[in-house]
């Protein structure tokens, strides 16, 4: 009879086990994708955005402080030329930083390329013209008119809180956001502020390019004097 | 014909074994080494762990052999050299992975050991100079385990030198002169590197064999500690022939009889290093050991995690005490251990000072620890531009307390304070703060700061202010009215009420 000696199983294992690790990937063995990259290395969209935008603007899933950029208004609006001059070099005078690095910024020319074109690639189909990004301010008196009417279909839906400290034209709102950002808020709308885009905003029609310059132009004129002037707190 | 050809083989055998035997007295050292008696009640799964930590120095030398074949200990290089054997090198990830987990293995079973000798007190007479040795195995373990963490030279290594470097700079008169040693020159540079190579590689593990060779000389000379009886006291006059009694009585040679649960215990450690080796792999290399780049979170292994949450911890006054101070008294005591606490009992059941000081020790390094592991020592860098606000913190609110989150954001707020659990950890988590402050008191609180939190006021306009404090006002539990001025009558006044009530909840927090 043919014994078999416990300390042969236990060598043959080890074989079995070594054979068996040089045929398969051990989970231990660190793909080169864990390699340390150079912050400036980095190329995957989702990643530069969610490090570097995400807290301020939402892309579709999570909510954020500034305008979504997953707006399919607001991305038919605006181009790629104004889109990657915006995040490179930020908006004067505005919360919304510089990103190129010739501004003090940590993002390459090319992962402000790749920021951009990952935005717009959320860009869909969107029946008829829309109004362009940027144009000139209208006439700030028809705009106080559209301001009236477009609160006051807004108060249907929205929570009354909301509108407290005069709302879209509060002072301290005004003292810190551009006419631009106005713009774009009342073309694109905002999830998070619950304002419908242009064409939903009032009942039955959308606003004409020439009352969205009106609007614009009235909030526009009531913003205080000191806008955009370094702070004045010298409190200790 | 057959049986007669191995008789004659075995004879030539024995006569081969004989000869050298004569000359080089094998069979003697056997006995004394080896083969020497033990009580067979120390046969025992508690004593496997003085073997299992010297079979991980074993493995340790033989995998750090190994690697230093492929690295580079210059500052230049080193880097590239890990990075080579982690992610091109056949296997190299694999030595590197059994070096990390071996040097785990071996941190942690020595403290059973010495938890077990502590327990079965094996440091009384007349094994006092066992013990004092094994003190100092430990510190030189503990001295391989923080210099080979340098030796990954990546951004924890470098962050790991600074705190040490500005540890030994505290101490007394000679502090510049001792970082000056320590590093090479006043600051971390490529001569501090090759330091610690030279320590890793040539000093400590040669302390460590002398060391071990007087250890094992001290187990071999005064034997294994029996296993204690309740009761039965350890006595300067009568123990040695006590323990001889024993050997008379119930000693069996430790080869061949008594090693078996050692081999076992062996085999399980090879297969446990082996397993996490294959598993989890070998740490880092993280980032470049590189000063300017401050997006870093270093962390020691976890054997000194407890040394770094106690430095983050602890107020600044108390640094000399707990850094330059503690530790020598800690030596001295481990030291004077067995002199102080020579005879008497050895049963844990007669020592209950023993019991709960490994009780206390093991409570609160493993709280320290698990700070040092969770903690939110350094804020996350990013997090002012990619830290998202949950849904119902962003909603329902007005255009100016929405910009007052993007203030938050921008001024980098977020990197220390969380909304909801997301951001940093420095400061305490926002969501409630609405509950808490008074539009006067955050005013206040962002302009001058204070309680660790650096003064805004500079930095910010009056826009910026009124819209940051406007939106921590809205931060409140649902149905929560904004909190009250305590100088103020306790009842909301009515206009506040009705405005409450009409206001939708914010959070979903009941
Ligand atoms: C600290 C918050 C913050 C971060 C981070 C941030 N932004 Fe902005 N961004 C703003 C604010 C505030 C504005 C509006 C400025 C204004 O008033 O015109 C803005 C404006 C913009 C605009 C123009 C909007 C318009 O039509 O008026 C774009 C496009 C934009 N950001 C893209 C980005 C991208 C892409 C990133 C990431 C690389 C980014 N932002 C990071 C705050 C931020």
């Amino acid at each position: 009879m043919i014994m078999i000696r416990p300390a042969f199983l236990v060598a043959s294992a080890g074989v079995v086990a070594s054979l068996a690790l040089t045929a398969c990937e051990p989970p231990g063995k660190p793909p080169i994708t864990k390699k340390w990259k150079a912050p400036t290395e980095v190329t995957d969209f989702t990643k530069l955005y969610s490090q570097n935008c995400l807290g301020c603007h939402s892309l579709g899933e999570t909510s954020g402080p500034s305008l979504s950029m997953a707006n399919p208004i607001y991305l038919a609006s605006i181009t790629r030329e104004d889109l990657v001059n915006v995040i490179a070099n930020g908006v004067p005078g505005s919360r919304m930083p510089a990103f190129a690095e010739v501004n003090g910024g940590s993002l390459t020319d090319a992962q402000i390329g790749i920021i951009a074109d990952g935005i717009l690639a959320k860009r869909q189909p969107v029946e008829g013209p829309v109004p362009a990004w940027s144009a000139p301010l209208g006439n700030p008196a028809a705009g106080q008119a559209v301001y009236a009417a477009v609160v006051e279909s807004l108060k249907k839906t929205l929570p009354a809180s909301v509108f407290r400290d005069g709302f879209l034209t509060n002072r301290d709102f005004l003292g810190l956001v551009t006419d631009q950002y106005l713009r774009s808020l009342v073309i694109g709308g905002s999830a998070e502020l619950g304002i419908p885009n242009y064409r939903e905003v009032l009942p039955g029609r959308a606003l004409t390019d020439a009352e969205i310059a009106d609007l614009v132009a009235y909030l526009s004129s009531q913003r205080p004097a000191d806008y955009g002037k370094p702070p004045t707190n010298s409190n200790p | 014909m057959i049986a007669n050809a191995k008789k004659k083989l075995i004879d030539a055998g024995l006569g081969v074994y004989g000869w050298i035997d004569d000359r080089l007295h094998v069979t003697e050292i056997f006995e004394h080494t080896a083969g020497h008696h033990i009580p067979k009640s120390t046969s025992s799964w508690f004593y496997v762990f003085g073997s299992a930590t010297l079979l991980c120095l074993i493995i340790q030398l033989v995998t750090g052999t190994m690697l230093a074949l492929t690295y580079v200990p210059s500052g230049a290089e080193a880097y590239t050299t890990l990075e080579y054997m982690t992610y091109e090198q056949p296997l190299g990830w694999l030595i590197r992975a059994i070096h990390y987990w071996g040097s785990n293995f071996m941190v942690a079973i020595m403290i059973l050991h010495i938890t077990q000798v502590y327990l079965f007190g094996a440091y009384k007479y007349p094994r006092e100079i066992t013990w004092i040795s094994g003190v100092f195995l430990g510190l030189i373990t503990l001295g391989l385990a923080f210099t080979g963490q340098v030796m990954r030279f990546d951004e924890d290594a470098y962050w790991g030198i600074g705190i040490g470097a500005s540890i030994t700079g505290r101490s007394p008169v000679f502090g510049a002169e001792l970082v000056q040693m320590l590093l090479g020159g006043p600051i971390i540079n490529s001569d501090t590197l090759s330091r610690f190579f030279a320590l890793h590689v040539f000093v400590l593990p040669g302390a460590i064999l002398a060391f071990i060779a007087l250890h094992l000389r001290m187990v071999l000379l005064k034997g294994i500690n029996e296993w204690p009886e309740p009761g039965v006291l350890v006595n300067r006059e009568t123990y040695d022939k006590h323990y001889a009694a024993i050997i008379r009585r119930e000693g069996i040679p430790f080869t061949p009889h008594g090693i078996g649960k050692d081999l076992v215990a062996g085999a399980i450690v090879i297969i446990a290093i082996l397993g996490c080796a294959l598993i989890f792999g070998p740490k880092g290399p993280l980032g470049p050991p590189d000063p300017t780049e401050i997006a870093v979170h270093p962390r020691p292994d976890w054997a000194f995690m407890w040394i770094f949450a106690v430095a983050a911890l602890m107020p600044e006054w108390a640094e000399v005490p707990a850094f330059l101070i503690a530790p020598p008294i800690v030596i001295g005591f481990l030291i004077l251990l067995p002199f102080i606490n020579n005879t008497g009992e050895k049963h844990w059941s007669r020592r209950p000072v023993a019991v709960l000081s490994v009780f206390a020790i093991y409570l609160s390094l493993g709280i320290l620890t698990w700070f040092g592991i969770t903690g939110p020592w350094s804020p996350p860098m990013l997090a002012w531009s990619g830290a998202v606000t949950p849904k119902d913190f962003v909603v329902n609110r007005t255009p100016l307390e929405l910009q007052g989150l993007v203030v938050f954001q921008q001024k980098q707020c977020r990197n220390c304070h969380a909304i909801d659990g997301i951001g940093g950890h420095r400061g305490p988590d926002l969501w409630n703060v609405g509950d808490r402050m008074t539009h006067p008191q955050l005013v206040r609180q962002v302009i001058q700061g204070g309680g660790n939190m650096p003064a805004y006021g500079k930095n910010l306009t009056p826009h910026e202010v009124e819209a940051v404090v406007q939106y921590m006002v809205s931060l409140r539990p649902p149905g929560n009215v904004p909190a009250l001025d305590s100088a103020k009558p306790a009842e909301p006044p009515a206009e506040n009420r009705k405005q409450a009530a009409k206001e939708p909840a914010h959070g979903d927090r009941g």
